[in-house]
């Protein structure tokens, strides 16, 4: 078997003995479901900005019209939970559609500003209607209900959580190696050229948009479902950037960093300790810089140089 | 004939790149554009490939290219290099070249995300033996040297089999034994039954292997015909005064 095949088993096995070894302390599983659920709306965010190079600041957006369709649909329309979240999935899809099309003609900075306002304009929507909760927040969304069977405890969230992040993070992998895949790059890397190569920029474009937006529904709709309360204030700019902050530092254009990314930023505080938070804050914005200023790869860069190292000892 | 121009003109501003210029490129030959450093030739490839607004008419086989979009035109069997070499650093000279195969192999968004590959091995050996670059292939574009770089991207414009290549100094930074090794492979490339439009700095390379000329200067024809035709016309030799023009 080879080595990287063997990293791989055991990091699943961990990933799935860890709830056992933590079940008295299911605080701590909550964080790791938490964990999860940023990791799929960063993994859209990688999607977007590290392989296809466009810049979303609305993505909090998408996460809330995710997590509020899917709420809606079973609250007060009675959805059975799977239909919920693909109609979560599907509208979001359709929301990223339309920010897609502006991006065809914006870019880099334009662009962060025209999501930014769609963001900041659907949080302010949610918090206007009565049928989201408006400024009260949407309380007692009920758990994961799947063919009957409810998710109830953090460490069935957990194994549910975990299935779906794999499912996804293969699903992206595949994705970004593939022909379409291979356009998104060559899009991101010299577009006038890969136009000449005759990719269609504009479809490809709009693609990456709408998939990312999906995963972030996707993302934003397990949150409601997960963590049971929806407040518009939780999904505003500062949650994009934050997000956009996430995927950096974890290494764009890899597949594990959106993971690595998410994990740093929510355990980096409760390592550092509640009273000295605003350290880690400090700290993280450090990581930014120094990502996006020297290691283009992030926090994925350890993984990297681990590799290379193991490729040369084996 | 595989491509007309016919009347081509581009303006930038005030400027007149190309100024009514007409020339025809015969099926399976191998048609030079020279000349001086801003006479045009790359705003005719552009005009060729809708990245330049023009007037005048483009004819592809019969068909007027005046409303296909740019990447419409690998499929319709033309394909091109770049004078400034334009490459995809971050990915690997496979995936690189791959690039070029985009339209001409199908697939969809369902099929790529569940992980279906294309197999494109057969043409990605071909291409890549005729240019011997194999040994590079799983390397990524960013580690490897200028002259390497210049063959992948001639493999990228070939994989996808065009009828018409055009080629901007394919020769300009190799050194003398790639030049001589490039002279074989535009020549095979011609035998494989491709058109070639090609714009070169190097006599050596213009003069030995064209079948046809055309020169330009300040956007116009000033001459065309046989390689021994034009290095002997007077207005050639007075537009390249001062350059060296060596057979
Ligand atoms: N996109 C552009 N915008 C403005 N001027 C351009 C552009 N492209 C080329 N030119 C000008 O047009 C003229 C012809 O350029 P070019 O076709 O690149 O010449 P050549 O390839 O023969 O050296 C030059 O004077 C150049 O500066
Ligand atoms: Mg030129």
């Amino acid at each position: 078997m080879k080595k990287s095949t063997l990293i791989s088993l055991l990091l699943l096995a961990l990933s799935l003995v860890l709830p056992i070894v933590l079940s008295e302390r299911p605080s701590l599983i909550a964080y790791l479901n938490l964990i999860m659920i940023y990791a799929l709306s960063a993994q859209g965010l990688n999607l977007l900005l590290g392989y296809a190079g466009q810049v979303s600041l609305g993505h909090a957006a998408f996460m809330a019209i995710g997590g509020y369709t899917s709420a809606i649909l079973v609250m007060q329309f009675g959805f059975n939970n799977i239909f919920s979240i693909i109609s979560a999935i599907l509208l979001t899809g359709f929301c990223g559609l339309f920010v897609g099309f502006p991006s065809l003609r914006l870019s880099g900075f334009y662009l962060a500003i025209a999501t930014m306002a769609l963001g900041t304009a659907s949080a302010d929507i949610i918090k206007r209607l009565s049928i989201t909760g408006g400024d009260q927040g949407l309380r007692n969304i009920p758990p994961l209900n799947i063919f009957s069977y409810e998710f109830v405890s953090e460490i069935q969230k957990y194994y549910l959580l975990l299935i779906i992040l794999l499912i996804v993070f293969i699903l992206v992998k595949n994705l970004v190696n593939s022909r379409s895949g291979r356009a998104l790059r060559a899009i991101r890397d010299a577009e006038l050229t890969a136009e000449t190569m005759g990719i269609n920029i504009a479809y490809y474009k709009v693609v990456a948009f709408v998939i990312s937006s999906m995963i972030a529904g996707l993302s934003g709709a397990l949150y409601a479902h997960t963590i049971s309360y929806l407040h518009p204030v939780n999904f505003g700019l500062s949650f994009s950037i934050e997000l956009l902050a996430m995927t950096i530092v974890g290494g764009l254009a890899t597949i594990w960093g959106p993971l690595l990314g998410v994990l740093f930023w929510v355990f980096l505080p409760r390592i550092i300790g509640a009273r000295m938070e605003f350290l880690a804050t400090a700290f993280f914005g450090i990581m930014v810089i120094l990502s996006i200023r020297f290691f283009p790869r992030g926090l994925s860069e350890i993984i990297f140089r681990l590799e290379r190292k193991l490729k040369l000892y084996s | 004939m595989i491509l007309q121009v016919k009347d081509l003109t581009v303006r930038f501003g005030g400027l007149v790149a190309v100024n009514k210029l007409s020339f025809d490129v015969k099926p399976s030959t191998i048609h030079g554009l020279i000349g001086p450093n801003g006479a045009g030739k790359t705003t005719v490839f552009n005009s060729i490939f809708k990245l330049v607004p023009y007037n005048g008419n483009l004819i592809y086989k019969n068909i007027d290219m005046g409303k296909y979009p740019t990447h419409s035109l690998v499929n319709m069997g033309i394909s091109r290099t770049f004078q400034n070499l334009s490459i995809f650093y971050s990915m690997t000279v496979k995936e690189n070249i791959l690039v070029g195969l985009h339209s001409k192999k199908s697939s969809n968004l369902i099929k790529d995300t569940l992980g279906y590959k294309i197999n494109s091995e057969k043409e990605l050996l071909e291409v890549s033996e005729l240019l011997n670059i194999l040994p590079y292939l799983s390397v990524y574009a960013m580690f490897l040297p200028f002259g390497i770089l210049k063959m992948v991207e001639l493999a990228r414009a070939l994989i996808s089999k065009p009828q018409l290549i055009l080629l901007d100094e394919p020769g300009a930074g190799l050194n003398p034994a790639e030049k001589e090794r490039l002279k074989e492979i535009i020549k095979r490339i011609k035998e494989m039954g491709i058109s070639v439009l090609m714009v070169e700095h190097d006599m050596g390379i213009i003069m030995n292997i064209s079948d046809e000329i055309t020169v330009m200067n300040f956007g116009e024809k000033i001459s065309a015909g046989t390689p021994e035709m034009v290095i002997h016309d007077l207005k050639v030799i007075e537009a390249y005064l001062g350059e060296e023009i060596h057979a």
